[in-house]
């Protein structure tokens, strides 16, 4: 087996929507989804800048636009009155519609601004593809001068927005050569492929020693849709076991996956299984019930913890 | 003469803008429709580059 390197990785930045992690070039526009702020195509320096402020720009340079033709018209009106009702009547009028359109672009700005990028994206579609697919390449060129912790955090940025299984396998070999621990930024669900893959079961494996918490519905039906190959693995029973003593963490998941409970019931380590024995009693019959209590006569009738429960 | 055109004008550019304004809204995709665009552009662009 290969021994495993000690590696320290950036935290992830999440955010709401992942299109926000896109940025552009104002020069090439370029996209990318690596770059801080000189453009990796171009080499253009400070160009880069994220596509929502690309897009509240360019609204705002709307709203000038229209500032501008409304100072205009109001200006002329002005200067052409000739009476004092026609100066009335024009400033009545540009305070009319000043104050309606700056009510309705206040409002609609966030409207606006979406509509914008919707644009930007439909447009320039062919740019943004191949975008992505450069950044994949630098992501290749960093693997290949050694440093691997950096590429693994590339291609997270990349698979934020690029969901293809070559993506996630390169990312999951990468993290299978790092020491994992649980301070880490590390993350599952948006790992999970369709297919079964030895890989990500093992990484599956160790996530649900170090960090339960990322285990979650998704990656519970996984390891259910491919139970049989799993069992085919070396450590294949371990895997499952540390999937079940992961879903022992809420009621709702024993509720959910009493069949994955039940058959390993077996093989948990005592504080999870103390857990699930608590809410086996609470509900009292089915096969999870019958199995639990089982395990209960067996092995641990006499131990303490279990008795004042 | 020129005040009451340009008035109208005025008048006309706010309606105009208005009605823009409500087709915008009315248009506008929210946040999660962006990210699926995104990501459906990406997804076809992947298998265009493969
Ligand atoms: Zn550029």
């Amino acid at each position: 087996m290969m021994k495993k390197i000690a590696v320290t990785l950036r935290p992830y930045n999440r955010v709401p929507f992942a299109y926000q992690k896109l940025k552009i070039c104002r020069n090439c526009r370029h996209f990318t989804v690596l770059g801080e702020r000189d453009c990796m195509s171009c080499g253009k320096a400070s160009a880069l800048q994220s596509v929502e402020k690309k897009a509240a720009g360019i609204v705002r340079r709307d709203h000038w636009l229209t500032g501008l033709v409304w100072l205009l018209l109001s200006l002329i009106g002005l200067l052409f009155s000739s009476s004092s009702l026609q100066t009335v009547l024009v400033i009545a009028a540009g305070a009319a519609v000043a104050a309606l359109l700056w009510t309705l672009q206040k409002r609609l700005t966030p409207a606006l601004r979406r509509m914008q990028l919707q644009k930007m994206f439909q447009q320039y579609r062919y740019e943004l593809a191949s975008g992505l697919a450069i950044d994949h390449q630098a992501a290749i060129r960093v693997f290949q001068e050694g440093d691997k912790p950096r590429t693994y955090e590339m291609l997270r940025e990349i698979g934020s927005l690029v969901h293809n299984d070559q993506l996630k396998l390169e990312q999951i070999m990468l993290l299978q050569t790092f020491q994992l621990r649980k301070d880490m930024d590390l993350m599952i669900e948006p790992l999970l492929m369709d297919s079964f893959n030895t890989d990500l079961v093992s990484y599956i494996g160790e996530i649900a020693k170090i960090r339960r918490d990322l285990i979650k519905e998704n990656t519970f039906r996984y390891v259910l849709l491919h139970e049989m190959r799993i069992l085919s693995m070396p450590s294949g029973e371990a895997i499952l076991a540390a999937v079940a003593g992961a879903a022992v963490r809420k009621d709702r998941y024993m509720t959910m996956y009493p069949y994955l409970l039940t058959r390993y019931a077996r093989f948990l380590p005592k504080d999870r299984f103390l857990r699930l024995f608590k809410y086996a009693k609470s509900a009292r019959s089915g096969p999870l019930y019958d199995e639990v209590m089982r395990i209960y006569e067996e092995k641990y009738k006499w131990e303490p913890d279990f008795q004042n429960t | 003469m020129v005040t009451y055109v340009v008035t109208i004008l005025l008048v006309v550019f706010a309606g105009i803008k208005v009605f823009h304004y409500r087709y915008q809204m009315k248009q506008a995709p929210s946040p999660k429709q962006l990210s699926r665009l995104v990501l459906s552009t990406l997804k076809r662009g992947q298998s265009d580059h493969e």
